[in-house]
């Protein structure tokens, strides 16, 4: 059974209404979504970069809204010029509309990768399950926020 | 874990956004129709710089796909050489960025909230 997507403002409104629904009974966590393009510095492998990486993404479960995530190693196909050269994604789902939750995220000193490095800068390392990289600074991030504007479109089977 | 191909794009100015949107639905079911496809969805999205949404509104499609990419690529250029799939005369002024995106491990859940 395949479903057709509404379009128009409308369809979309009642869409998120509906997918916050959802989302509250843990059912379609997909209709929000926050995406983070990375890239680590030269000098960190991947396996480094990888371990920490799935690390924090424990941090960033840990904060309302965030209810799972995939990452995923990139290459650019189409537009490569205007891709930014990143070579990793994180995909969260979100249970929350994405600015909600980035705002619970700011509130839990992880709202961009400044006040990243000031908490972890107030934290006692030796008590810290993830003391901040000292490469931490050299990754640079490029974050999205998506809202679905149509139910899951399935192939055929 | 399924791979990933995500797709953004940038509308042209000449075409609305609701006639964009009923376009690319249309375009995405009639992509997965290709061998591979899993599943596809679309979002619109902005970018975030410091906790705050920024830029213009663009579009995301996501594309769940099984095996290689080749597979489903061949296809659906074989689809639009034979006209089965027809693009729009705006597709050529739509700015695209497309990523293959591999799974680096499993999906993450929290372990503890």
């Amino acid at each position: 059974m395949k479903s057709c997507a509404r379009s128009g403002v409308a369809g979309r409104l009642r869409g998120e209404q509906e997918g916050a629904e959802r989302g509250a009974e843990g059912a379609d966590v997909t209709k929000y979504v926050h995406l983070v393009f990375s890239d680590p510095p030269a000098g960190v492998t991947e396996d480094e970069f990888n371990e920490w990486y799935d690390a924090h993404v424990q941090e960033i479960l840990a904060v309302d809204g965030w209810v799972a995530a995939t990452r995923y190693r990139i290459a650019p196909e189409v537009g490569a010029d205007e891709s930014g050269g990143y070579r990793f994604l994180s995909l969260y789902e979100l249970d929350v509309p994405p600015e909600q939750a980035v705002a619970n995220l700011a509130a839990a000193g992880m709202g961009n990768a400044d006040t990243y490095i000031e908490m972890k800068g107030d934290h006692d390392d030796a008590n810290d399950p993830l003391p901040l990289p000292d490469w931490f600074a050299g990754i640079r991030f490029a974050s999205w926020n998506a809202t679905g504007t149509s139910e899951r479109i399935v192939a055929p089977t | 874990m399924n791979n990933l191909y995500l797709v953004l794009s940038r509308k042209p100015d000449r075409i609305s956004r609701d006639d964009y949107h009923e376009w690319y639905v249309k375009h995405a079911q009639e992509n997965i129709e290709s061998t591979g496809f899993v599943d596809a969805q679309r979002y619109v999205i902005r970018e975030v710089e410091a906790g705050k949404e920024v830029g213009d509104e663009q579009h995301l499609a996501l594309y769940h796909y099984e095996g290689d990419m080749s597979i489903w690529r061949n296809d659906l250029t074989r689809r639009i050489e034979e006209g089965d799939v027809v693009l729009p005369d705006f597709f050529k002024e739509i700015e695209f960025r497309s990523w293959n995106c591999t799974p680096v491990g499993d999906l993450l859940k929290p372990t503890r909230r």
